[in-house]
């Protein structure tokens, strides 16, 4: 096989020598593809700036012999506003770098490149008041995907009635009751408003997120509970992440 | 095949440049025994050199060997614009136009926060120091036409335009000498959008 068609969403490009990039792709099976683009460093590159993060492209992949080569490029959604303001594109560089460590070579999960591109279109016209939720949303429905959805009903830890409980442990993956929450030196605060929300966002679909007003007190406690989930179950740090969370005003 | 201890020590130093792999080195290391001493000698000084009188002009972070680099010496540049590029590199191209009578702020970088490189990373806060120092009156933001470019463009516009100076953006569009139907979407887009009345 070699040559092939490929749909994917660029997450990362990584300098390559002179003039060429090795990006990081997210192709629409959901699995994690590597491929070098020659000489897309030059203002002459016949790829253009079809190749920028964030873009969602139809692409012919040649297999190379160590690596895949990019022969082709056509833009399917550019998602141009992203890059055109700083909060959408701080907001975007959560979703590519999520995806960078989440995403696997030869790993499938088709749901996660829908809820990409969708997430990313949905950054580029949103409100940007509503930025922040749609990141907690989109944080919270990657990591369900990837196996680690929090547990936001019963007790994590001793599946008891935990309604009124305003604990959170990260090693048992959800809120706790106070009994199981004084056990645990790890348990983090997190209101009952809060938690409704975060079901709420979870059952959301994104558009539905960009149009819920969130008050800010509930975006600040759910964002830094999703922040210390990603923390806690990745392995890698989300370095966008960080950079997200000290430009909040 | 073995080498010497000697030669083994250069490959590996050799091998650590940039662009260079174990063919290349071999090529190089082979020229340096066969060469004349003093050439060898005279490279060996050239990197001693560069490496003791070279430093970061304090003003623009352009590489000086003086206190000032050359830019910053020169009285006939206006120091009313500032021309931000991200690398040396980039001045070095900006120069070769001959047009821009401008002086420059490298910032040693853009933002980028998937490499966990944001503003404090970069020379930015030297850049708005300067702009309390000198009179200055335009900002020519020339970091590279791409997503970490422009998140640091818009980051200095953001920061800047409130001083009350005037930030202006490089135009970004088709290149010269290029057919319009090989153009992408946003580079033509871009185009467009910088049209000028002729
Ligand atoms: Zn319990
Ligand atoms: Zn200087």
């Amino acid at each position: 096989m070699p040559s092939y068609p490929l749909k994917a969403l660029v997450l990362r490009k990584t300098k390559l020598g002179e003039t060429d990039i090795i990006l990081t792709l997210l192709a629409q099976d959901g699995s994690q593809v590597r491929a070098v683009a020659k000489g897309l460093r030059k203002p002459s590159s016949r790829f253009g700036g079809r190749l920028e993060p964030f873009s969602v492209v139809d692409l012919l992949m040649h297999t190379g012999k160590s690596l895949e080569l990019i022969t082709e490029a056509r833009t399917v959604t550019a998602h141009a506003g992203l890059r055109e303001d700083l909060d959408r594109s701080a907001s975007a560089a959560v979703v590519a770098d999520l995806l960078d460590k989440i995403s696997v070579q030869g790993q499938v999960e088709p749901r996660l490149f829908d809820l990409s591109v969708t997430s990313l279109s949905v950054f580029e016209t949103a409100p940007s008041e509503s930025l922040p939720a749609l990141v907690i949303a989109f944080l919270l429905k990657a990591m369900a995907m990837h196996g680690y959805r929090p547990e936001l009903e019963n007790c994590a830890a001793c599946a008891c009635d935990a309604a009124g409980s305003s604990d959170f442990s990260l090693s048992h993956g959800g809120v706790v009751c106070a009994e199981c929450g004084a056990l645990d030196p790890g348990t983090l605060r997190f209101p009952v408003q809060a938690r409704a929300w975060l079901t709420r966002l979870l059952g959301s679909t994104m558009a539905e997120v960009a149009a819920c007003e969130m008050p800010a007190a509930a975006v600040a406690d759910c964002f830094a509970l999703v922040r210390s989930f990603v923390g806690y179950h990745l392995p890698a740090r989300l370095k966008a992440l960080d950079y997200y969370a000290g430009m909040a005003p | 095949m073995r080498y010497p201890a000697a030669i083994n020590r250069l490959l590996e130093e050799l091998e650590r440049l940039p662009g260079i792999g174990p063919k290349s080195a071999q090529r190089v290391a082979y020229w340096l025994l066969t060469a004349e001493t003093a050439d060898a000698e005279r490279l060996a000084r050239a990197i001693t050199e560069v490496k003791h009188a070279i430093h970061f002009c304090p003003r623009c972070f352009n590489f000086a060997e003086a206190e000032l680099c050359t830019i910053c010496a020169d009285p006939t540049r206006d120091s009313s614009t500032i021309c931000v590029v991200e690398e040396p590199r980039d001045l070095a191209a900006v120069e070769r136009v001959a047009e821009y009578r401008g002086v420059y702020h490298v910032l040693h970088g853009a933002i980028s926060p998937i490499d966990g490189i944001g503003p404090d990373q970069l020379r930015i806060r030297e850049l708005i120091e300067r702009l309390g120092v000198d009179e200055v009156s335009e900002i020519v933001v020339a970091t590279n036409p791409n997503v970490e470019g422009e998140t640091t463009a818009l980051y200095l516009a953001r920061l800047i335009k409130p001083l009350g100076i005037k930030v202006t953006r490089i135009a970004s569009g088709l290149p010269v000498g290029g057919d319009l139907e090989y153009a992408d979407e946003v580079t033509l887009g871009r185009a467009l959008e910088a049209r000028r009345e002729m």
